[in-house]
């Protein structure tokens, strides 16, 4: 329902906006035309964007579509600006109109495109038989378009009382939330293509705007209640004294003109407030997937060993520990017992890294009884956990003696490479001895897996002569791919 | 101002409004009915699909062609052609072999009782919780009660390693007068070969057809029929993801998949791609996963659907009139005093505002009504359809009361389009 509702509000939230800010300067121009008139342009908007995205579907071609529809609306909003701009002087009116009208259609294709989009990406629903998640999914579409459709009379009364210059620089603002994403998305396909040459500025460019692109929509109602907040310090509410002296017919009208602003007012602030707490807990809660319990950090003893109690670790529970590697890496792996609570005999311990093969390293999760993986969902099945293949955790090899499980740092180490996670340490230079930070250190060299710091050129130069001579004789570390053959 | 003025008028024409919450009521009550049972269907296969695990069933090829009509089983090849038991082990071969939790192979032969009477019973042979090997993996333990937590014994299990213990179904048991401890002598129905002597060690509840035969450890049933070695069909359970619609795409058959596609269904442990891999790994089976809801109560409400969007728009349409007759007797009624409200300055979507709120609440009464009737219509369809209760799903007052309100609505619309038609001084003067 939630995610169904953040798709629509973050597809039309723009639409409805701009479309509310539009409508009064568009009654304007238009005068003796009926309102219901300028509806025409969003709706084949929104019909073009349901014919654009039905054809990707059929073709298969969803991106490239998708940057197609951004470019030309981007062109046609630039170019009825530009031609609005150049020639306003002479014919005003039903330029500015057509300007309007045209960003309008755009952004209805664009907002149709996106919401289709990002929801044919999931289910509306497991089968084709009414069922409550159907109802809730549509209940979520529903609310959004609620809520659109109120954005839009609210928008107008605010534009209705800005000034021009304001609403000016408010609309400008948010076109630019607009276009900018769109102008990175087509950057994108462009590179794509081979259209335009691929360089790491624009590459750069498109993945922070990317990365950034989800906080749009809260851009967008920060203009909207800044419009209102600039409205409501800057009326002039007649004193006590003045009202008094009126008469009483004028003094009911002025004071329910002024109830009447104040709730358009409120209802705007509420609204954005409303919506930016829904999006921002989709964001920051609920989108967010499931975090693997926090590590304890083990350190081996003299002879590089970590010995772990088997008593400590045999409840059934996940037990994660991370072991920090020369370089800085941290490697996480975890114990359970396979064998079920009730059944007789010696546990029998998995030994394993928090890290799957096929899917990285996000880890896996206790979910109650079921031992879950991040990445893909998958059930692991518990008995077989320490076994390779499918989705199991890459096996470790470890020591049983006595009570205790005893795992060597050397093959923690083998592992390192399964693992992104580095922390900034203390490290040697291998060739002049030197401390530094790994992270901040001038130049490194990766040999065998391992990474290497130098403090200048000089000994970089010196140790790719003869990596053997200072890197020491421990064998490579293993790829990922490489995982299941080392059990 | 605009409250008041709403509860004012509300309390007015009772009786006109009363007919129209009863007209809702009925709508309602109809709608909720058919949708309560929809929805417990719908919810019960959406559970099905997103569960995170499934069976499978893996039959022989040949016996997959379904040959039944009416219940009957007309396959010539039915029972005749057999998996071999050693095969079974390649399914901890494949690529999602750890997510294999557990399978159990069934043989089911007919059988006789030796004694008078000599009731034909049949016998099932399957494992109950035995260790298999497999390479690499030492103890592998499967069976009926590794697959079926839900099985109930009165009694013991049966040893896996021994031919003469069986479990007696709970109907069988019950028909025969059988308990736990009694001894039976059987004897393979088709061909005269060796009887054996077996004990019940237990009374078995399943809730499903091996409750009307005798369970046996897998080698009794082969003995006594001759069969050594095969099995007729295995159960399998999975653990899996939840269905997407990649799998779905994949249900189509893995030709509409492009490479990459086929690759990330491959590595899914969707029940769709694991059926596929145990059909690589054991050439001569089919394996279905069982979607016991969608295979059952799914398809009935697959078609009585249809019936309920007919009716629904049907229950829309009728009350929708109904409400509507009775606006317009409502705006002529009090004609004088909309006139009044707009000589005293009301725009006319305030005085619309004013009967469309109305409306809107007998909607809401009427629907919230409605629920509570069609909730118990529904139980009577339930016992009727299923034989067994429907339980009550919240998320459907909501959905009502919207369409209870709609209809409301949509009712009124059309009549107070009168009010723009209304002239202050002509109703004032009372010539309209």
């Amino acid at each position: 329902m939630l995610s169904y509702f953040v798709h629509f509000m973050r597809a039309f939230l723009p639409l409805a906006l701009v479309a509310g800010m539009l409508l009064p300067a568009l009654r304007r121009s238009r005068t003796g035309e009926a309102g219901r008139r300028l509806m025409g342009a969003p709706a084949a908007g929104l019909a073009a964007g349901v014919l654009t995205y039905l054809v990707a579907l059929k073709l298969e071609a969803l991106t490239a579509s998708r940057a197609t529809l951004f470019g030309l609306g981007l062109t046609v909003a630039l170019a009825a600006s530009a031609v609005f701009l150049a020639r306003r002087r002479r014919e005003p009116g039903s330029l500015a109109c057509w300007t309007a009208l045209c960003s309008q259609a755009a952004l209805a294709a664009a907002a149709m495109f996106s919401f289709l989009a990002a929801a044919g990406e999931e289910a509306l629903s497991a089968t084709a038989v009414l069922n409550s998640e159907l109802i809730l999914n549509l209940g979520g579409i529903l609310i959004g378009f609620l809520g659109c459709a109120i954005l839009v009379p609210v928008c107008a009364e605010l534009a209705e009382r800005s000034p021009s210059r304001r609403l000016s620089l408010g609309l400008f603002l948010m076109g630019l939330l607009i276009a900018v994403p769109w102008g990175a998305d087509l950057l994108l396909a462009l590179m794509r293509l081979e259209r335009i040459e691929l360089t790491s500025l624009r590459l750069s460019v498109v993945a922070k705007v990317g990365k950034y692109a989800h906080l749009a929509p809260y851009g967008e109602l920060a203009i909207l209640a800044a419009l209102a907040i600039l409205i409501w310090k800057g009326r002039s509410l007649p004193e006590h004294a003045e009202l008094a002296a009126l008469e009483p017919a004028p003094r009911r009208k002025t004071k329910s003109l002024i109830l009447r602003e104040t709730r358009w007012l409120k209802s705007a602030l509420y609204l954005c407030v409303a919506i930016a707490a829904v999006l921002g807990f989709y964001d920051l809660y609920a989108s967010r997937p499931p975090r693997i319990s926090t590590p304890v950090r083990l350190t081996p003893d003299a002879a590089g060993l970590i010995r772990i109690p088997m008593a400590q670790v045999a409840d059934g529970k996940l037990h994660r520990f991370s072991h920090l590697t020369d370089d800085g890496h941290l490697v996480r792996f975890f114990l359970i017992n396979t064998r079920s609570a009730g059944s007789p005999g010696q546990p029998r311990i998995g030994v394993v890294f928090d890290a799957c093969m096929l899917c990285g390293d996000m880890g896996y999760l206790q979910n109650k009884n079921e031992i879950v993986c991040i990445a893909c969902n998958v059930r692991i099945f518990v008995p077989s956990i320490g076994k390779e293949g499918g989705c199991n955790p890459i096996p470790l090899r470890h020591e049983v003696t006595g009570s205790e499980i005893v795992i060597s740092a050397r093959e923690l180490d083998k592992g390192a490479r399964y693992f992104s996670e580095v922390v900034s340490i203390k490290v040697k230079d291998p060739v002049s001895g030197k401390e530094l930070i790994n992270l901040k250190a001038p130049f490194r060299e990766e040999f065998k897996g391992r990474i290497y710091f130098f403090e200048n050129e000089k000994t970089l130069e010196q140790f790719r002569a003869a990596p053997e001579r200072f890197a020491g004789a421990d064998p490579a570390r293993n790829f990922r791919v490489q995982g299941y053959r080392q059990a | 101002m605009f409250l008041l003025m709403l509860r004012q008028s509300f309390f007015r024409g009772r009786r006109r409004k009363l007919l129209a919450t009863s007209t809702i009521i009925l709508a309602a009550s109809l709608i909720t009915a058919l949708m309560t049972i929809s929805i417990d269907v719908g919810d019960k296969m959406s559970r099905e699909m997103k569960s995170y695990g499934a069976n499978l069933n893996l039959v022989p090829k040949s016996e997959n062609l379904p040959l039944e009509i009416g219940g009957v089983d007309y396959n010539p090849l039915k029972g005749e052609v057999f998996l071999e038991e050693q095969d079974l082990g390649k399914m901890k071969e494949i690529f999602w072999h750890n997510n294999i939790a557990g399978y159990a192979p069934f043989l089911k032969v007919p059988a006789k009782l030796e004694g008078e009477g000599g009731a034909a019973v049949p016998l099932v042979g399957t494992y109950f919780s035995r260790l298999v090997k497999f390479a690499g993996n030492e103890e592998f333990r499967t069976g009926v009660r590794e697959i079926n937590p839900f099985w109930q014994v009165k009694g013991n299990w049966p040893d896996d390693g021994r031919t003469d213990q069986v479990l007696a179904g709970a109907t069988l048991a019950h028909k025969l007068g059988l308990k736990a401890g009694d001894r039976l002598t059987v004897r393979y129905a088709l061909a005269p070969t060796q009887p054996e002597a077996v004990t019940v060690t237990g009374i078995l509840t399943t809730g499903g057809a091996e409750e009307a035969a005798l369970v046996a450890p897998l080698a009794l049933a082969q003995r006594i029929s001759g069969h050594t070695g095969k099995v007729q069909s295995a159960s399998v359970s999975a653990l899996t993801v939840p269905e997407d619609r990649l799998s779905r795409k994949a249900r189509r058959g893995a030709d509409s998949l492009d490479s990459l596609e086929y690759d990330r269904w491959y590595c899914t442990a969707y029940v769709s791609s694991i059926a596929h891999q145990l059909e690589e790994a054991i050439p001569s089976a089919a394996a279905r996963p069982i979607w016991q809801v969608a295979a059952s109560e799914g398809t009935v409400v697959n078609k009585i659907q249809l019936l309920m969007v007919v009716v629904t728009i049907a229950a829309f349409i009728a009350s929708g009139l109904g409400i509507s007759s009775l606006m317009v007797t409502t705006i002529m009624e009090r004609s004088r005093e909309i006139g009044l409200m707009k000589a005293l300055g009301a725009a006319d979507w305030e005085v619309y505002l004013l009967f469309l709120s109305e409306s809107a609440l007998v909607g809401l009464i009427g629907g919230l009504i409605g629920c509570g009737a069609g909730a118990l219509l529904a139980q009577l369809i339930g016992l009727s359809i299923f034989g067994s209760t429907v339980s009550f799903h919240p998320i459907v007052i909501p959905v009502n009361v919207v369409i209870s309100i709609l209809i409301a609505l949509a009712g009124s619309l059309v009549p107070s389009r009168l009010i723009t038609r209304l002239f202050p001084a002509e109703v004032l003067h009372g010539r309209k």
